[in-house]
C-alpha cells in the first residue's frame, strides 16, 4: 500500500470502491440493504449496529445543528456579558446565577461556553470549506492534466505534508499576531493537501470511466468535463475529507488557545478556557472551569466525526466490513 | 526494486528542497535582527558602525539567494544558527533536550502500537461483538478528544486523585541522583496520554487488516487443515495484516509531533516540545524556525523510510 492509498483508506475511501450516483441518491437505504446481504451475521447485531451508527450520525447532526443554533443566539440567550468582570463574584462555584460558575476575574463561564462555541465552529467550517477550495482545484488540474502539471502538485502536497501543521501554526501565528482570520488562513494553507489527494485519485479513476470517456469523444471541452461529470464524482468522498477537516481545524485551534497563541483575549474561546486548568489549584478544586469546555471541544469533534462516518456509509455500502 | 528505491528517493529531492525554501521563508519572516538580538540596547547604541559591519560579515546584507546557499550551506553542517534569548547554538540546545522527548515518544509509540495491534487484531476475530463495537467507538473517541484535555483528565484522575503518578516533571527534585523507577513514574502519565492519542488508527488499521486477510484463501486453507485459531491469527494472519501499518505510522508522525509539543507542556516534561513552547513565550524565533524545519525533515525522512520498508516487505508494491 503507497501513502495515497493509504491516505486515502485512512478517510476511508478507495480508488476503485467510487460511489455510484444512485447509492449516493438512496443513502442509508440502500446501504442497509447491502449490508444484510454480504454478511452474514446475527440479524439483531446487524440491527443494532446500523440503528446505532445511523443514530449516531442523525444525533451528531442534531448536536451540530442546537450548537449552532445557540452559537448565532449567544448574544440574545447568554445570561451575562461573556467578557464583564466581576470582583464579588470569582471563581465562584455553579450556582443560580451563574449555572456554570465563574472564572478567575468573575466572569460567568456558561456565557463564554456559548460564545466559544462560535470561534470553534466558525474555525472548523472556514479552514475546511477553503482547504477544500484549494485541495479540489489542484486535485482537480493534477488529475485532469496529468504530466508535470501532477508531479509539481504531488510534490508541493509532499513538502507541506511534511510540515506538521500545528508546529508551523504556532510559528506563523507568533509572527503575525494572533487573529481570527490568521488562523483560519493558516490552518486551510496547510490542510488544503489532504483534500487535494482525495479529488486527484478520484478525477484519475473517473476520467478513465465509459461516460467521460463518451463525453470527449462526443467533442465535450475540457472545462465543460471537469464541471459536469467530475464534480459530481469528487463530491462524496470529498463531502467526507470537509467533516474531516473541519475537526481537525477544531482541535487545531483549540490546541493553539490552550498554548496561548489563540484569538486575542478576552474573546471567549474553548481552548483557552481550559488554559486555565493548567494551574493545578484550578484542576484540582475548580472543575466547572475546565471540564465542560473541554466536553464542549471532545463533543463537537466527535459529533462531526460521527457526521463523516455516517456520510461515508451512506455514500458506499461497499466500504462497510 | 532497485529502480523503485531510485525513483523513491529521486522524488525526495524537490520536497527537500521544498522543506529548505520554506524554512527559509521562515527565517526571513521572523522580527528582529540576529545582531541586535545578541546585543545588549546600550552596546547597540554605543557602536552602529560595529552592527553595520558584523551585518556584513554575516552576508545579511548580501542578496536572497546568496543568503539562501549560505544558509542551506550551514543547516547541512549541522549549524541551525543562535537563540536569541540564551546565546548559545540551537543545535546545542536541541542536542540537550533531545534525548529526553525521544523516551517520551518511543514509549508512548510502543504502548500504542501494542495495545492497538491487541485490540484491533480482537475485534477481527470477533467481528460485530461488543468488543468489535467498544473499540471502534473507543478509537473514535480517542481521536476526537483534544490531547490536553486528556492529559488534564489523566492529571486529575491519576495524580490528583489517586495520587498514583506525579503531576508532572521527570524526576522528584528531593530524590538524590536519578533511579529508572522514579523516571519510569514520571514517564508513565504523559506516555500513557500519548499513546492513547496515537492509538485510534492502529486499531482500525490492524482490524482493517485482519478482516481483508482473514477472507483469503490460504487462511481458509489453514482452517481445513485444522491449524489452531491462535495461530491462524498470529502467524498466518497478524503478519500480513500488518504490512499497512508502516505507511500509518509514518503518516502518524506529524501527529506524534503535536502531540509532543501539548503533552511536554502540560505534565512539564523537560523535552523539545517544551523548549518549542519557551521559545515561542520568549520570541526566540531562531529556536522555533530550528524546531519547524527539523521536523518537516523528520518527517520527510520517515515517509521515505516507510515507503522503502514497505517495498521491501511487499513484493507488490515493486512492481
Amino acid at each position: 500500500m503507497n501513502r495515497e492509498e493509504s491516505l486515502a483508506t485512512m478517510i476511508g475511501l478507495q480508488s476503485t470502491g467510487l460511489p455510484e450516483p444512485q447509492d449516493v441518491v438512496q443513502g442509508a437505504e440502500s446501504s442497509a440493504r447491502s449490508h444484510t446481504d454480504i454478511l452474514p451475521s446475527s440479524p439483531r447485531w446487524l440491527t443494532v449496529r446500523r440503528f446505532l451508527r445511523h443514530r449516531l450520525a442523525m444525533c451528531s447532526i442534531a448536536f451540530i445543528g442546537v450548537l449552532a443554533v445557540l452559537a448565532i443566539l449567544a448574544p440574545i440567550i447568554a445570561p451575562h456579558d461573556p467578557n464583564s468582570i466581576s470582583t464579588s463574584a470569582v471563581r465562584a462555584a455553579p450556582s443560580a446565577e451563574h449555572l456554570f460558575g465563574t472564572d478567575a476575574v468573575g466572569r460567568d463561564v456558561l456565557s463564554r461556553l456559548l460564545f466559544g462555541a462560535r470561534v470553534s465552529l466558525t474555525v472548523g467550517v472556514a479552514a475546511a470549506v477553503s482547504a477544500a477550495v484549494i485541495g479540489t482545484s489542484f486535485g482537480l488540474l493534477a488529475g485532469l492534466f496529468g504530466g508535470w502539471v501532477d508531479a509539481v502538485i504531488m510534490r508541493l502536497v509532499d513538502i507541506v505534508l511534511s510540515f506538521p501543521s500545528l508546529l508551523v501554526i504556532l510559528l506563523l501565528v507568533t509572527i503575525l499576531g494572533p487573529s481570527i482570520v490568521t488562523i483560519i488562513v493558516v490552518i486551510a494553507l496547510f490542510e488544503w493537501p489532504l483534500s487535494c489527494r482525495i479529488v486527484r485519485q478520484v478525477s484519475l479513476s473517473t476520467k478513465e470511466l465509459d461516460f467521460v470517456l463518451a463525453a470527449r469523444a462526443v467533442g465535450a471541452r475540457q472545462l465543460g468535463i471537469m464541471y459536469r461529470h467530475m464534480i459530481t464524482s469528487v463530491l462524496p468522498p470529498l463531502t467526507v475529507t470537509i467533516t474531516l477537516m473541519c475537526a481537525a481545524a477544531i482541535l487545531l485551534e483549540a490546541a493553539l488557545s490552550f498554548l496561548g497563541l489563540g484569538v486575542r483575549p478576552p474573546q471567549a474561546t474553548w481552548g483557552a478556557m481550559l488554559q486555565a486548568a493548567q494551574s493545578l489549584t484550578v484542576l484540582q478544586q475548580m472543575p466547572w472551569l475546565w471540564i465542560p469546555p473541554g466536553l464542549a471541544i471532545a463533543g463537537t469533534v466527535l459529533a462531526i466525526n460521527f457526521i463523516g462516518d455516517g456520510l461515508r456509509d451512506a455514500f458506499d455500502p461497499r466500504q462497510r466490513s | 526494486m532497485l529502480s523503485y528505491i531510485a525513483h523513491r528517493i529521486i522524488i525526495s529531492v524537490p520536497v527537500l528542497a521544498g522543506i529548505l525554501t520554506i524554512s527559509f521563508v521562515l527565517v526571513r519572516m521572523m522580527p528582529g535582527d540576529p545582531v541586535r538580538a545578541l546585543m545588549s540596547p546600550e552596546e547597540i547604541a554605543a557602536s552602529p558602525e560595529f552592527v553595520a559591519r558584523r551585518r556584513a560579515e554575516l552576508g545579511l546584507d548580501d542578496p536572497i539567494p546568496v543568503q539562501f546557499i549560505a544558509w542551506v550551506r550551514e543547516v547541512s553542517q549541522g549549524n541551525l544558527g543562535y537563540s536569541f534569548r540564551q546565546r548559545v547554538s540551537v543545535t546545542q540546545m536541541i542536542g540537550d533536550r533531545l534525548g529526553q522527548s525521544v523516551l517520551l515518544a518511543l514509549t508512548g509509540l510502543i504502548i500504542a502500537l501494542v495495545v492497538g495491534i491487541i485490540i484491533g487484531v480482537l475485534a477481527a476475530l470477533k467481528q460485530n461483538s461488543w468488543l468489535d463495537y467498544l473499540s471502534s467507538a473507543g478509537s473514535m473517541i480517542a481521536v476526537s478528544i483534544p490531547i490536553f484535555f486528556l492529559g488534564l483528565i489523566a492529571i486529575y484522575v491519576f495524580a490528583i486523585r489517586l495520587g498514583a503518578f506525579p503531576t508532572g516533571g521527570m524526576r522528584t527534585l528531593t530524590a538524590e541522583g536519578t533511579s529508572l523507577a522514579d523516571t519510569a513514574r514520571h514517564l508513565a502519565l504523559p506516555a500513557g496520554v500519548l499513546a492513547v492519542n496515537l492509538m485510534g488508527p492502529y486499531v482500525r488499521y490492524t482490524r482493517q487488516g485482519m478482516l481483508e486477510v482473514l477472507r483469503q484463501d490460504y487462511l481458509v486453507t489453514a482452517k481445513a487443515k485444522g491449524v489452531p485459531q491462535l495461530s491462524i491469527a498470529v502467524t498466518h494472519a497478524l503478519r500480513n495484516a500488518l504490512l499497512p501499518l508502516t505507511t500509518v505510522i509514518a503518516l502518524q508522525i506529524p501527529f506524534l509531533l503535536t502531540g509532543l509539543v501539548i503533552i511536554e507542556v502540560i505534565f512539564s516534561w523537560p523535552g523539545l516540545g517544551h523548549l518549542m513552547f519557551t521559545a515561542i513565550g520568549g520570541r526566540d524565533y531562531p529556536v522555533i524556525v530550528a524546531m519547524v524545519f527539523m521536523s518537516a525533515v523528520l518527517v520527510m525522512v520517515f515517509n521515505l523510510l516507510a515507503d522503502l520498508l514497505a517495498a521491501v516487505l511487499d513484493p507488490r508494491i515493486r512492481i
